[in-house]
C-alpha cells in the first residue's frame, strides 16, 4: 500500500509543492466553469413545464448537495487511510474538508427549502431525503467539534475519523431514500443506471456548474490545508520551544 | 417578468454568500497563521 505513488505526495513538503504549481490553474478553471455554467443556467436554459423559471434554482441546489455527499465520502475514505497508515495529511485533510462540506450542505438545505415553498407550498417537510441531508450537516458539524474540542490532533483526528466512518452509513440512505421511501422529494433524474431523464439542454449546464463548485472545493481545500499545515509547524516549533 | 423572481434571488445569492464568506474566513486564518508562523520563526533565528 505505501508503494502508492499516490503517497509520494501524502507529504506536506511536497503537497505544498504541487498545491503551489497548481493553485492558479484551479482558481482559473472555477471561475471559467462557475460563470459559464451558472449563465448557461439562469439566463439561456429552457424551462421547466410544470415549475416554469424556479427550476433555475436546480444549478445551485443539485451541485451543492452532490458536493455535500462527495466530500463526506472523500472524509471516509481519507479517515480510513488515516486509520491504518497514520499519514498526517490524511488527518490534515479531513479537517480541511469538514467545514467546506458542512457549508454545501447547510446550501443545499436551504436552497432546497427556498424552492420546496413555491413548488411544495411549504418550507420544510419531515421527508427521508430531507432529513438525512440534516443528519449529514450534523455530522459534519460534529466531526468539526472533535477537531475543535482536543488540542491533541492525533486524539481528536482517530474520534473523528471513527465518527466518519461510522456516518458513512448516511450516504446510501440519502441517495437511495427517493427510491426507498414515498417521499415528497423528486426522484434521481441524473445519477440513475438507466441514464439520465433530464433534456441535454439543461443537463449540460448542470454539469459545467457542477464541475465549477469542484474546482471550488479545490481551491479553498488548498487554502484550508495550507492553513492547516503551518498550524502544525507552529505546534511543533513553540512544543521544540 | 419572471415569474418567482424573489425565489430564485434568494437561492442564488445565498449560495454566493456562503461560497465567498468560506475563501475569505479561509484566506483570513491562513495568513493570520502564517504571520504568527514567520514571527516564531524570526525571534528563533534573531535567538
Amino acid at each position: 500500500m505505501t508503494n502508492f505513488k499516490i503517497f509520494k505526495y501524502a507529504n506536506p513538503a511536497n503537497f505544498l509543492y504541487v498545491c503551489k504549481k497548481t493553485f492558479i490553474y484551479l482558481v482559473l478553471l472555477t471561475i471559467f466553469f462557475l460563470s459559464y455554467g451558472l449563465y448557461q443556467g439562469f439566463f439561456n436554459s429552457p424551462e421547466d413545464y410544470q415549475q416554469g423559471n424556479l427550476v433555475r434554482i436546480m444549478y445551485v441546489h443539485v451541485p451543492s448537495a452532490w458536493m455535500a455527499l462527495m466530500i463526506y465520502s472523500s472524509i471516509a475514505i481519507a479517515s480510513c487511510i488515516y486509520l491504518i497508515n497514520k499519514h498526517l495529511l490524511a488527518n490534515i485533510f479531513c479537517k480541511s474538508a469538514s467545514l467546506i462540506g458542512a457549508s454545501f450542505t447547510l446550501i443545499a438545505i436551504v436552497t432546497g427549502s427556498i424552492w420546496g415553498k413555491p413548488t411544495w407550498g411549504t418550507w420544510w417537510v419531515w421527508d427521508a431525503r430531507i432529513t438525512s441531508m440534516l443528519v449529514l450537516f450534523f455530522l459534519y458539524l460534529g466531526h468539526m467539534t472533535i477537531f475543535n474540542f482536543s488540542e491533541n490532533t492525533t486524539k481528536s483526528g482517530q474520534a473523528a475519523a471513527l465518527l466518519a466512518i461510522l456516518g458513512f452509513v448516511n450516504i446510501p440512505i440519502i441517495k437511495f431514500s427517493v427510491d426507498w421511501w414515498n417521499t415528497l422529494h423528486q426522484p434521481a433524474s441524473v445519477i440513475k443506471l438507466s441514464g439520465p431523464t433530464i433534456h441535454s439542454s439543461m443537463l449540460i449546464p448542470l454539469l459545467v456548474t457542477a464541475l465549477g463548485f469542484f474546482f471550488y472545493f479545490l481551491v479553498v481545500l488548498i487554502i484550508r490545508m495550507r492553513s492547516e499545515i503551518t498550524n502544525e509547524k507552529i505546534n511543533n516549533l513553540s512544543f521544540t520551544e | 417578468m419572471i415569474d418567482n423572481l424573489f425565489y430564485i434571488i434568494s437561492a442564488s445569492s445565498f449560495a454566493l454568500v456562503v461560497m465567498i464568506l468560506l475563501i475569505i474566513i479561509s484566506f483570513t486564518s491562513l495568513k493570520k497563521r502564517e504571520k504568527i508562523f514567520n514571527k516564531i520563526s524570526k525571534n528563533r533565528k534573531n535567538n
